[in-house]
């Protein structure tokens, strides 16, 4: 019950103070989420991060596309560790928000780009990527399998922290930090 | 301890239920939203919809095809599940027959029968073997963490990782990381050497 009176307080309280409050309104600016996302987003460590970029062989030639980007991180990471060019695509408003207001804070706005879509959404243009990092789910990563392979430019590099992509099985497995990561290359048409 | 769990369910229930009042919801629907969302029809056949909790608890715990997943206190199996649909294979343990055959049902319904096993027995009866485990997930409270805390020290393997949803250990267990997931806090220990 003592959760239950906190609650309540709580909410008038933000009641009363809502009229006032910038955090708010900054809130209701963001646009409407796509559709409820499939998974909720589980950050990747630092480790990981530097070492799905390091299997990847990412360089600044590289442009990496980032497959459900949450704050951005990878793709903040490949431009400051690598010099590479970053696209975090993300479905939650929230993330998208955050994603560029860290790249601001990393100063990297110039190198990076954050999309609000579905990465399921043909629309949503991936084939400009010549790195695609995941960390998803075994099964989405097999759901996303077919667009990856058609719209990828064969040779891209596909990395996947934990997880692997069903029958197509990874041309490399690495281990980052107690993860396993695991490594795919486009193949030709 | 099942009622314990709804217990703690209910407040929750009440909460959201309240907050819907007082912003003036139709409650129903902020009821509906605050116990899961509603799955996406799936556009994939075979393709089975995760709940993102739960995924995002088992990503938390490094979850990966290696692990065999204990769930102590299993309910519906819905973690095992999940365990064993991101290749792992998957333990659960219900003190209440009832749940034990609706999770053993959800896991052939899921077809992930060959890599899950419901059981029904005591976590806290020491002849309800946990040793197995390379992974422990519990959505318990905190007064029974503690209590099991002894078993998952000595029983389990050193290595062996432990998540809780929403409830820690006390302070006689510090957990190592932390973090939210949607609207939960997960809390997670490694088993450290004895």
């Amino acid at each position: 019950m003592r959760n239950v009176v906190l609650s309540a307080s709580m909410i008038a309280a933000l009641l009363v103070f809502q009229p006032v409050t910038g955090a708010h309104q900054a809130q209701q600016t963001l646009p409407p989420p796509v559709r409820t996302p499939d998974i909720l987003w589980v950050p990747t460590g630092d480790a990981v991060v530097t070492g799905m970029l390091k299997l990847a062989n990412v360089t600044k030639d590289d442009v990496v596309y980032d497959l459900g980007c949450g704050d951005g991180k990878i793709v903040i990471a490949a431009v400051q560790q690598f010099g590479a060019r970053g696209v975090g695509i993300d479905i939650d408003p929230q993330r998208i928000k955050e994603s560029n207001d860290n790249a601001k804070k990393a100063g990297v706005t110039d190198r990076v780009q954050f999309i609000l879509g579905d990465i399921f959404d043909p629309n949503v243009k991936i084939s400009d990527a010549t790195v695609v990092t995941l960390y998803l789910l075994p099964t989405l990563n097999e759901k996303l399998a077919p667009r990856l392979r058609a719209e990828l430019r064969p040779g891209t590099r596909i990395v996947s922290n934990s997880f692997e992509m069903g029958s197509w099985k990874p041309d490399k497995t690495d281990q980052a930090d107690g993860r396993q990561i695991h490594l795919w290359f486009v193949p030709k048409r | 301890m099942r009622t314990a769990r709804r217990h703690a369910m209910h407040a929750t229930l009440v909460t959201a239920a309240l907050a819907g009042l007082v912003l003036c919801l139709p409650p129903a629907r902020t009821l509906a939203q605050q116990t899961a969302p509603p799955p996406r029809v799936p556009d994939v056949i075979f393709i089975p919809t995760q709940d993102p909790v739960v995924a995002g608890m088992l990503k938390f715990a490094n979850v990966t095809r290696n692990d065999v997943v204990y769930d102590l206190g299993c309910g519906d199996g819905k973690i095992v599940i999940a365990a064993a649909r991101m290749g792992a294979r998957g333990v659960g343990i219900d003190i209440d027959p009832e749940r034990v055959k609706e999770a053993t049902a959800n896991a052939k319904a899921a077809g992930v029968s060959d890599r899950v096993q419901i059981i029904q027995g005591d976590i806290f009866d020491p002849s309800v073997k946990i040793s197995d485990a390379t992974v422990v997930t519990l959505y318990l409270l905190e007064w029974m963490n503690i209590k099991l805390m002894p078993r998952l020290k000595t029983e389990l393997k050193p290595g062996t990782r432990i998540v809780s949803n929403t409830f820690t250990m006390g302070p006689g267990w510090p957990a190592e990381r932390t973090m939210q997931v949607g609207n939960y806090q997960i809390y997670g220990w490694t088993v450290p050497k004895p």
